[in-house]
């Protein structure tokens, strides 16, 4: 049973959104959310807000990449914070944390995090997160696979679904899950209990690593670390590397 | 461990990478740091230095010419009238690959205008000026690694 759509009905949208402390905006289908939100956090009249999409038709990932969604298949939403959290990238490598914290009492175990905020269940990416910041806001956006049974044909290889894993997950459940969990890691008291379970849920910690970082060819190591400011420490034959851009791609 | 052929190899490598992207730059000078090695090419500042700490041998190479994997910190441009990286991470010029610039040659800008991206774990960060001018150049390549303090653009102030 999958409740999302139930935001489209403003009284049960202004409920929900009194709940998790957050103005709520939900659109049917949307270019992106992010884009949204940014506009929304530019606003100086702007108190936090979370905004809700069932389709994105412009969805971003970083660089080149889109999220590509069909229609009520992922959960697909943006958060405002304003001010932004102390140590704003930090928090958007623990936003993965904060997904999943917010799957686990759903029944989803057995998940993993690929640096920086990847979240991966057996076997694919179910999750990705992507931020944007500014001096006195930052936008954090999450799509989540939860009900597609085909993927495309692009993503198939490293992309699955909480469906194609064998989970029925109410989008509008994991909605309030993944607020109130990023509430907890947008206080940086809280970072260091969070920055323990990324690197007890890590897949890349302890793996062969290939690091592309932009512009210079790729070299190759093992991911022996993480450190507390959410760097990657990449042990190669030269030295010890702090990756903190890039795409690190996990070797066998 | 790799012994001191396959450093020079190495570092061979990375300079002529970086020659071959300073030959299409307006960058003058670039620095990549890869463990223990560390290589700049400038374009007109003499020869290039490879760096590599002992044990590991250093490997020598002369560029005329590079670009881009790392704009050095270490520039000569006069830090009055350049917009520096306030962090590391990828710069981007554009706030998506489709959109364009947020400035270019001649743009005029005001002190908190946004110039720039840089991408770090996945927070794309607003980088704005601080300064009213017109762009006169673009050091930084969209796209490309930067260190922090390293120069993005320079302005003839207002």
């Amino acid at each position: 049973m999958d409740r999302l759509g139930l935001l489209a009905d403003p009284a049960v949208r202004s409920a929900f959104g009194r709940e998790l402390g957050r103005s709520i905006e939900y659109h049917a289908s949307i270019g992106s959310t992010q884009d949204r939100a940014r506009e929304l956090a530019r606003s100086d009249a702007s108190g936090p807000t979370l905004v809700v999409a069932d389709q994105q038709t412009a969805g971003h990932g970083r660089g080149e990449k889109s999220w590509l969604s069909e229609p009520r298949a992922s959960l697909l939403a943006s958060w405002t914070f304003r001010p932004a959290p102390a140590e704003p990238a930090l928090f958007a490598l623990l936003a993965g944390v904060a997904v999943t914290k917010a799957l686990r009492p759903l029944g989803v175990a057995d998940l993993g995090l690929k640096w920086p905020n990847d979240v991966w269940l057996t076997g694919g990416k179910i999750a990705g997160c992507l931020a944007h910041g500014a001096a006195d806001h930052v936008v954090i956006g999450i799509g989540v696979n939860v009900w597609q049974r085909e993927l495309a044909p692009e993503i198939a290889e490293t992309a699955t679904s909480l469906r194609r894993a064998g989970h029925d997950i109410d989008r509008l459940a994991l909605l309030a899950r993944i607020t109130s969990q990023l509430d907890v890691i947008a206080d940086p008291a809280n970072h260091p209990a969070a920055l323990t379970e990324w690197r007890r849920r890590s897949i890349t910690l302890d793996r062969e690593v290939e690091v592309t970082e932009a512009g210079i060819a790729p070299f190759r190591g093992k991911a022996v670390a993480l450190a507390d400011d959410g760097a990657l420490v990449v042990e190669t034959p030269y030295g010890q590397e702090r990756v903190i851009a890039g795409e690190v791609r996990v070797l066998g | 461990m790799a012994d001191g052929k396959g450093v020079r190899a190495e570092a061979n490598a990375l300079v002529e990478e970086l020659l071959a992207r300073l030959d299409t730059s307006d960058v003058r000078e670039l620095e990549v740091t890869r463990g223990t090695l560390r290589v700049r090419v400038a374009k007109s500042a003499g020869p290039a230095q490879t760096y590599a700490p002992a044990p590991m041998p250093a490997a020598q190479a002369l560029a005329q010419s590079a670009g881009p994997a790392v704009v050095s910190a270490d520039h000569s441009i006069a830090t009055t009238d350049a917009i520096t990286a306030p962090l590391t991470g990828v710069f981007y010029l554009s706030p998506s690959p489709q959109a364009p610039p947020f400035v270019q040659v001649g743009s005029v800008v005001a002190a908190g205008d946004v110039i720039g991206l840089i991408e770090a774990m996945k927070l794309f960060n607003e980088i704005r000026t601080t300064k009213n001018g017109r762009v006169r150049k673009i050091v930084a390549t969209s796209g490309q690694l930067v260190r922090a303090h390293a120069p993005l653009i320079e302005l003839d102030l207002a």
